[in-house]
């Protein structure tokens, strides 16, 4: 029976590494909160904006909540229930890890 | 029609851990089909095609309430190294999706969205019996050894 190495190389593939001070916010072009917000800081006022200047938001477009929130100079996260948490992945109701 | 933004988070919640399980499934199939495991393999696999049909009902579900689905947002994919590991790493996976349903169940109450909490009580009840299955290889580790629990799970590949 081999032994799979695979295990770090699919996580980083599928799930790209992220921090609670800087989450992915656009997982699609995995752009982080810090990049946008450099973005807007560099004169980005909009969406269209922000993905010219970092590719933000122009793959599935789900994470257009979070990159408005990031121009209004808000967190990317909103704080729901619902958000995923940084640190484990679940969902904020059901997560019991450190980073909650 | 306009959904509860809620909800549409709590259904993207749920999508995150169906493509996640799609993939993990789908490698597991993959490694024991490798090992010679046919029978642990195939399992693996219609367990993805079942996450796979999941994904496709939650995804209508947001479309259907004028959300975005989360389709390119992942967690870790778990590939255990030994099947034991695998078995244990999709019921962690499971267990996750039946918690994230139930809260979301319960704020459809809260809401009033019939139609989302139906979907995700069928979920929930799917994710269950995954579970269970996972329960059983365990006992039956325990109780017939890993040596012929393996040997059961070769099987006939798919050219015999």
């Amino acid at each position: 029976m081999s032994t799979c190495t695979a295990t770090t190389n699919l996580a980083c593939r599928f799930a790209p590494e992220t921090s609670e001070s800087d989450p992915v916010v656009c997982q699609c072009k995995s752009v982080t909160e810090s990049r946008i917000r450099a973005a807007v800081d560099d004169g980005a006022k909009d969406i269209r904006g922000v993905a010219i200047k970092t590719g933000a938001c122009t793959g599935c477009t789900a994470c257009s909540c979070r990159v408005n929130r990031v121009i209004m100079g808000l967190p990317a996260k909103c704080g729901g229930r619902f958000d995923l948490c940084d640190g484990c992945g679940c969902a904020a109701v059901i997560c019991e890890c450190e980073a909650a | 029609m306009k959904g509860n933004q809620e909800v549409i988070d709590a259904l993207n919640a749920g999508l995150t851990i169906e493509l996640t399980a799609i993939n993990q499934y789908f490698i597991c199939s993959k490694m024991c089909k490798d090992w010679g495991l046919n029978r642990l393999a195939k399992h693996f696999w219609d367990e993805s095609i079942e996450e796979m049909k999941h994904a496709d009902e939650v995804i209508d579900r947001i479309l259907y309430l004028d959300g975005i689905p989360e389709i390119a947002r992942y967690g870790e994919i778990l590939v255990g190294d030994k099947p034991e590991q695998q078995i244990k790493d999709s019921m962690k996976l499971e267990t996750q999706g039946v918690n994230t349903y139930n809260e979301a169940i319960q704020l459809c109450i809260e809401v009033k969205d019939a139609g989302s909490r139906e979907l995700m009580e069928r979920m929930v009840v799917e994710s269950e019996e995954s579970i269970d299955w996972g329960e059983s290889q365990l006992d039956l580790i325990k109780m017939v050894g890993l040596e012929k629990y393996l040997a059961a799970q070769i099987g006939e590949s798919e050219s015999e």
